[in-house]
């Protein structure tokens, strides 16, 4: 009798447990270093297409399904903020800000939320199809594309619509261009407009983007450009072909890394007129840690050279967020931690950040030499230190 | 014996009347109807070299009268609501109508866009651009944005006066006149085919094959109409292999069309001799297209860099493409930057010299009127490129309000210094050190 009753009390154990969990999926990393990754944190419900953005110093979520949430991961409790369901979302960096990008036929409503949930400021700006950044605790930067259907081809802008603090938006036209009847029909227009997503460096003054060439008699293909924010000066990095892989800042500020149409991932100075080099790992999407010593090829975790982990992730690529790693994978997202732990990205002074950034613009609009900014640069943060 | 007097004597009036009576109906019958007669009758004094040149033509001697082609409807007529189209001359001359309409020339007042069936990679969606659903009527929206520049005035004798081939057969035949000694005279075509952006009348004429039939007659050397409209046929199109902007048709879609100007040719020439000839026009056509290419990538690298003098979003907006760059067939000799007017000439006049000369057999147009212009322009281009890139313009578009500190002022002033020479590189990276020593005190 007693061993029935156990029997059945660790079946109902076991129902209790599923009832409990809800069947938590669980993410099959393969590891090729034992115990060396672990799941921190999951937040479910977040199926692919759903935008997100992750507060790893307030351990909270925001989404976009249906609604805009933010949801606490170590307490589970959701807080809707909007009624809308937003395309893109952005903490700001001293995590008290929400921004959130929601798309109307033609135009598209930027919202600030505070921490709480408030409304603090809603604008409207043309085109859709956005990426949002935050470029200092009240400063906002919105890079759209609008399309427009010509009997000659798709005519596309980019625009670049920077949201002061006082709500005054200053727009830049990026690039314009018409693509081709034949281009759309081979690649279609969401393929070629997916790789309209600028890349904003660490210390958020440049800005990484392409443009794509359609002229008449060539084969298109993309021009990596990069822009100081503050001096407006551009330079092209590199051609890339249609299918080419990511393109990054490193996390040192100083150089762009890209993947080309063979998985060659290359690193070359930013403002230098230098040729590029080739790195050993190949992959098409790559992430790298702030110090540096951790990098993701592919979905593949690296320290140094070393495999550590493949990560299953099912939109773009796994990437570092403060010492966490992030992985979308199914319709969850996954908040995961290795033993050695991942140094979180040194915070720098306002005021170091702002001399520094001035030396970048100023080399960008050639006012000092790249070898003066490099020395000014060193003086800078060693009197910091 | 009496009724034989009778009869010998009414016989020769029965023959005079009988012969009345024929005449009657003779003219009756030659008459037109009652309606021409009235348009006749009054336009032999209004415009009496018309009348003339119909009763001397073939519709005249197949009674095809005014009321046929013109209408009965005098109003409208002189409302100018029925003009002749190719459509009306199509009921009775199908077979021309049908092939003119598929050809070239059938799309005469869409050709700035140019047809793009024959292209590579051609979407089956860009049939909507010049098409109805499911229709092969032609929309009547106009495509040439050069056209779209003009006024009325020179929209209808400059541009209309040769592309309203596509719908008027009086383009080649007159409005009145049916002598195909006029068709079949390649004259006829030098009125459109001339000059700058087109001369194949000047490229045959003094090409061997116009000079043997200034000579000789059309008996022993071909004409535009031999090559062009083989045994009469209206389809132009045939045995060509590019498109009207120049661009090669895929290898599977020109074979057609060679293999149709090989039989040509292999009338009077060996096959192996012509074959060796298109192998030297191709190779000249993709030679030139490279050279076309690498100006376009100079203009291209300019508006990227925003260097183009200029920029399209600060000049009236072109009409069918906006505030954007166009370089390809719709591109302007007007409202552009000086560069963009320099691509226009390698483009459309010397690439088409080269390219049409070399098909046409002529080597002065092919080489010193087609190829070298084209490779001065090229020149050119790349000179207006170092002047552009050397005014030190800022390239941005619309620059970041910001607050410029003191330093970045000087450091601005002083770079101006050293662009105008106005202080020598040494002193002037000791004068950026002091600078940046102070901002980073």
């Amino acid at each position: 009798m007693s061993g029935i009753f156990k029997i059945a009390a660790w079946f109902y154990a076991a129902i209790m447990f599923f009832c409990l969990t809800g069947c938590t999926t669980v993410l099959p990393i393969k590891v090729h270093l034992p115990g060396t990754i672990i799941t921190q944190h999951r937040v479910p419900d977040i199926a692919p297409g759903t935008p997100f953005s992750i507060d790893p110093g307030q351990l909270r979520v925001a989404t976009g399904k249906n609604v805009t949430a933010v949801i606490s991961l170590e307490t589970g409790k959701r807080t809707t903020f909007d009624a809308g369901s937003p395309y893109a979302l952005a903490w700001s960096s001293d995590h008290t800000k929400l921004a959130a990008l929601y798309s109307n036929i033609s135009s598209t409503t930027l919202k600030v939320f505070n921490g709480r949930g408030a409304l603090t400021a809603e604008n409207s700006i043309n085109g859709h199809t956005g990426s949002i950044f935050w470029t200092s605790d009240n400063d906002l930067l919105i890079a759209t594309c609008h399309t427009a259907e010509h009997k000659f081809g798709t005519s596309v802008r980019q625009d670049l619509h920077h949201v002061k603090p006082d709500g005054k938006i200053v727009t830049t036209v990026l690039h314009e261009t018409t693509f081709l009847p034949r281009t759309i029909k081979l690649y279609g227009t969401d393929y070629l407009l997916e790789r309209f997503s600028p890349q904003i460096s660490p210390l958020r003054d440049e800005l990484l983007y392409v443009r794509l060439i359609n002229a008449p008699l060539s084969t298109p293909y993309y021009k990596l450009f990069v822009r100081n924010l503050a001096s407006g000066v551009e330079k092209e990095i590199t051609r890339l072909e249609i299918k080419a892989g990511a393109y990054i800042f490193s996390q040192d500020n100083e150089s762009v890394i890209w993947s080309d149409e063979n998985r060659n991932i290359w690193q070359q100075q930013t403002w230098s007129n230098g040729l590029p080099d080739k790195l050993t790992v190949t992959g098409s999407e790559f992430a790298f840690s702030s110090d540096g010593a951790y990098k993701i090829i592919d979905n593949t975790l690296y320290r140094g050279e070393q495999k550590i982990a493949d990560i299953p992730n099912d939109r773009g690529v796994p990437h570092f967020a403060e010492s966490y790693i992030i992985s979308a994978w199914k319709d969850s997202l996954y908040l995961l931690k290795g033993l050695t732990e991942i140094k979180k990205e040194a915070v720098i002074s306002s005021e170091l950040h702002k001399k520094l950034t001035s030396l970048r613009s100023w080399r960008s609009s050639g006012l000092i030499t790249a070898e003066e900014y490099r020395k000014a640069k060193q003086r800078i943060v060693n009197n910091e230190n | 014996m009496k009724i034989k007097k009778i009869l010998l004597q009414a016989f020769p009036a029965m023959v005079l009347y009988g012969l009345l009576i024929c005449c009657s109906t003779a003219i009756a019958l030659e008459s037109p109807t009652t309606s021409d007669q009235d348009c006749v009758s009054c336009h032999r004094r209004k415009t009496s070299a018309a009348v003339q040149q119909w009763e001397e033509s073939a519709h005249s001697r197949a009674k095809v009268g005014c009321a046929a082609c013109h209408g009965n409807d005098h109003g409208k007529i002189d409302a100018g609501e029925s003009r002749v189209s190719t459509k009306t001359c199509g009921t009775c001359h199908p077979k021309a109508y049908q092939s003119h309409t598929d050809s070239r020339h059938g799309m005469g007042l869409h050709s700035g866009w140019g047809c793009t069936r024959n292209l590579p990679d051609r979407d089956n969606r860009e049939c909507a651009f010049c098409h109805d659903k499911d229709s092969s009527r032609i929309l009547s929206t106009v495509h040439c944005a050069r056209f779209l520049k003009q006024t009325s005035e020179m929209g209808e004798i400059g541009c209309n006066r040769c592309h309203q081939v596509e719908s008027s057969c009086s383009s080649c035949h007159t409005a009145h006149m049916t002598d195909l000694k006029i068709v079949r005279d390649p004259a006829n075509c030098a009125t459109c085919h001339m000059g700058p952006d087109h001369p194949q009348w000047e490229m045959w004429q003094t090409s061997r094959h116009g000079t043997l039939y200034n000579v000789l007659g059309d008996k022993k050397a071909p004409t535009c109409q031999t090559c062009h409209m083989v045994a009469g046929s209206h389809d132009v199109s045939r045995g060509i292999t590019m498109s009207s902007g120049m661009t090669p048709y895929p290898p599977e879609t020109a074979k057609k069309g060679r293999a149709e100007m090989i039989n040509v040719c292999t009338e009077c020439h060996a096959p192996a001799m012509v074959r060796r000839e298109f192998e030297r026009y191709d190779a000249v056509h993709l030679q030139s297209l490279k050279l076309v290419k690498d100006a376009e990538e100079i203009v291209y690298t300019l508006a990227d860099q925003k260097l183009l003098d200029p920029m399209p979003n600060a000049r009236p907006p072109h009409p069918l493409s906006g505030m954007s760059l166009v370089l390809d067939s719709q591109l302007l000799y007007e409202d552009t930057s000086h560069i963009e007017r320099l691509l226009f000439k390698m483009k459309k006049y010397d690439l088409a010299k080269t390219v049409k000369g070399a098909y046409h057999q002529n080597p002065a147009y092919t080489h010193w009127l087609g190829n070298a212009e084209l490779k001065m322009d090229l020149i050119d281009i790349r000179g207006e490129a170092s002047r552009l890139r050397g005014r030190n313009i800022s390239p941005v578009q619309s620059a970041p309000e910001k607050n410029k500190n003191k330093t970045e002022i000087e450091l601005e002033q002083l770079k101006k210094k050293q662009d105008r020479g106005a202080i020598n590189p040494r002193d002037a990276e000791a004068e950026r050190k002091l600078l940046l020593d102070q901002f980073i005190k």
